[in-house]
């Protein structure tokens, strides 16, 4: 009889000690998702950043790909050079407003398309496909702690809002302190997971975290598999010349 | 005795008319179905085997064996735009074996792909073969009506649109595409990414024997047909990584990529906000290398389209091919002209296959009703059977009797259908289809379909109405044959 008091008393004590430490609310936890979406808005400075992309496939092996990226989102606008592999090296895709050029340097040609057109046939436009934001885009339902390696973390599970998002449902491992997003896992409605994604490097610019590897890991492919780092990173302003289709020829001279 | 047995069935015929007749119609409706859908079937199946054997797959297509989906309209990269079609290997060599072949006629490497079409401002889309202009008309004798300008012609780049290309363009509202205009094509492959190449319209055509298939076809130069789909003489370098982009390969432990100290400074590097000063001008370094990739392979194909002598079996010529591969280690295969032709051509098949179940559950049917109406007949003379039983007559006379009765009633029936059968197709061959849609045009092999008498329907729809005749009277002459003679005086 004195054993199992003692366990209840002890249960009790655990859930206590679990509600205190579960002190985070849905709404601040909503709020964290507003933290990490400002973070991953650039449209106050340019920014520029050299981005090694790694692709893993079980059928294709392992395929490098390594772009200067150049944006001035507030403008829309930006230039994506390839610099890697040397098959590619100068093709770039330049955006202006509403126009998106492709440039094949072997050529020398640009090919226009119009943000309004359709996007490969299809009903959508090129203009649908918008940034997409955790906060306007999802709800987050439940909220626990646990560790991911040897960072503390808040574990929020998060639904979609409506159905413009590519995962209905979604998983953020978040540290505690720094608000920056380590891990998270993509579902399906049916709840499949879909693909995992981790955040193990940041880097601090303007005030702005800014993770500089991604592991992208596809879940429905065993051993597909994407990482991508992100160096050379500034938010120095960029001159107005590098928007330009003259800029993308010269460069490739 | 043969005589007997032919006057007393046809005495049993003429006295049970309506029996006979209803028996007889539904005989001859059978048919006439029969001979007329064969007709149709064994038509259309020419038709089209026409259209692609003589237009773009030869009698054999021969690809590496590593492609899944030997469809020269390309269903499976369509389905999975990130694989590519493989090269037949050894190339050189296998052209020489077909020269040295006798039941060779002609034969003519060619490559496939799809491009994007930019003309102005208006676009399109077109699927592209590529080939030397004279070996393909070698192979290919007269097959396009040339509408505007001139054909290919060998080392000079070029495009050939077709007719069907240049219209979907300009009903889409485009300006007309004239000969001479430059437009541009943009393709995708995996090696060299997204290539942009601007081309002078050589000239537009049409297939003389059209299919919808075919209107998506226009004719590209090989140089350019080869750099849109990165057929490189130089093989792309395998990816150079880094050490630490080599630890992220493979499985990845999260324990050890969150193991650092917690708070900033694990996951967080130094700030930077300025990655130093961009020499906006050498951005891409030293360019000298990519010319490597710029230099196409003259040896890479992907189709080999094999044109045999006449009265070769193209089966036995697949088989001689696929040994002599095997033989010489080259992983090369050769498949039928109807695996090159894609889904659509595979579909017209299926629907023949199809089209003769229900032929069979027809005759199922047919065997089923004369079975039962004959039976009903033999009943019905119950008295007289068991009288020529007791007179003496044997159960083999009695069996040979009805059989021999069911066999004129199929056999005049029969061919009074199968008459009918070949004037209503000699007559729809004559008047001549068009083909309401797309689907029904490749169905027919063409815009036009002339349904044509199939001597070997006529000959198929004869054999099966024996067939029934002998069928349908089995189990009637077992009735007869159960039929005691006391007992059917008795009734009588």
């Amino acid at each position: 009889m004195r054993k199992k008091a003692l366990h209840i008393l002890f249960t009790l004590l655990l859930m206590a000690g679990t509600a205190g430490l579960n002190a985070l609310t849905l709404d601040e936890a909503h709020d964290i998702l507003n933290t990490i979406d400002e973070s991953r808005n650039l449209t106050t400075t340019d920014f520029s950043a050299v981005m090694t992309m790694i692709s893993e496939d079980p059928d294709k092996g392992v395929e490098k790909m390594k772009v200067q990226q150049f944006r001035r989102d507030d403008k829309d606008m930006f230039l994506m050079l390839f610099l890697e592999p040397e098959s590619k090296k100068g093709q770039g895709y330049l955006r202006v407003d509403d126009n998106l050029w492709f440039y094949d340097p072997e050529s020398r040609k640009f090919n226009h398309t119009s943000m309004k057109d359709s996007f490969g046939g299809t009903d959508a436009k090129h203009s649908d496909f918008r940034v997409l934001s955790l906060a306007e885009d999802y709800k987050v339902t439940t909220i626990t702690e646990g560790k991911l390696g040897k960072f503390s973390v808040y574990i929020l599970d998060l639904e979609a809002l409506n159905d413009e998002v590519t995962y209905p449902k979604e998983k953020l491992w978040i540290t505690k302190d720094t608000n920056l997003v380590l891990k998270s896992e993509d579902y399906s409605g049916t709840g499949r997971l879909m693909r995992t994604s981790l955040y193990p490097k940041y880097t601090k610019v303007s005030g702005k975290y800014i993770p500089t590897v991604m592991i992208f890991i596809d879940d429905l492919i065993e051993g597909k598999k994407t990482q991508i780092s992100m160096t050379n990173i500034s938010t120095k302003t960029l001159p107005d010349t590098i928007f330009t289709k003259s800029y993308v020829e010269r460069v490739n001279r | 005795m043969d005589n007997v047995l032919l006057k007393i069935a046809y005495r049993n015929i003429w006295k049970h008319k309506t029996k006979t007749m209803i028996i007889g119609i539904l005989i001859a409706l059978g048919i006439l179905l029969l001979v007329v859908g064969n007709s149709f079937m064994d038509s259309a199946a020419a038709g089209l085997r026409k259209t692609y054997i003589e237009n773009f797959t030869g009698d054999i297509v021969i690809t590496s064996s590593d492609l899944k989906n030997p469809s020269m309209f390309m269903d499976g990269i369509m389905s999975d735009p990130d694989s590519a079609i493989p090269l037949i290997p050894n190339e050189p060599e296998i052209e020489s074996y077909l020269a040295e072949q006798k039941f060779v006629d002609a034969f003519n490497p060619q490559i496939a792909g799809a491009v994007g079409i930019r003309h102005g401002d208006d676009q399109g889309f077109s699927l592209i073969f590529s080939f030397n202009p004279e070996r393909y008309q070698g192979v290919f004798k007269n097959n396009i009506d040339l509408i505007k300008g001139s054909f290919l012609k060998e080392g000079e780049e070029g495009i050939v649109l077709s007719s069907d290309t240049v219209k979907r363009i300009v009903d889409d509202g485009g300006a007309e595409i004239k000969v001479g205009d430059k437009i541009l094509l943009t393709g995708i492959n995996n090696l060299t990414g997204t290539k942009i190449r601007e081309v002078p319209v050589k000239g537009i055509f049409r297939f003389k024997n059209d299919s919808p298939q075919l209107r998506l076809l226009s004719f590209l130069d090989l140089t350019n047909m080869r750099i849109i789909n990165g057929m490189l003489k130089n093989k792309v370098s395998e990816a150079n990584l880094s050490q630490n982009e080599k630890q992220l390969l493979g499985q990845i432990d999260e324990n050890s990529l969150f193991g650092d100290e917690e708070g900033d400074s694990g996951i967080v590097s130094d700030t930077s906000e300025d990655a130093g000063t961009i020499d906006y001008l050498s951005i891409l370094g030293d360019t000298s290398k990519r010319e490597l990739y710029r230099e196409t392979d003259p040896d890479s194909w992907q189709y080999m389209v094999v044109k045999l002598a006449p009265g070769v079996n193209p089966s036995r010529a697949i088989k001689t091919m696929n040994s002599w591969f095997n033989e010489h280690g080259i992983d090369a295969k050769a498949h039928s002209w109807l695996e090159g032709a894609g889904a659509i051509a595979k579909m017209s098949n299926t629907l023949k296959i199809v089209f003769n179940i229900l032929i069979l559950i027809i005759a199922v049917v047919g065997v089923i009703i004369i079975m039962n109406t004959l039976v009903i007949s033999v009943t019905e003379r119950i008295g007289e059977i068991g009288t020529m039983r007791a007179i003496g007559a044997r159960k083999s006379f009695v069996r040979s009797m009805i059989t021999l009765e069911t066999l004129m009633i199929t056999l005049i029936f029969g061919l009074i259908g199968a008459a009918a059968g070949i004037i209503i197709t000699a007559v729809l061959g004559k008047v001549g289809f068009t083909a309401s849609n797309d689907f029904l045009q490749v169905l027919m092999g063409g815009k036009v379909f002339h349904p044509v008498v199939s001597v070997s329907a006529v000959i198929l729809s004869l054999i099966i109405v024996g067939g029934i005749g002998i069928f349908a009277s089995l189990y009637p002459v077992s009735v007869a044959l159960k039929i005691s003679p006391v007992k059917a005086m008795g009734e009588n």
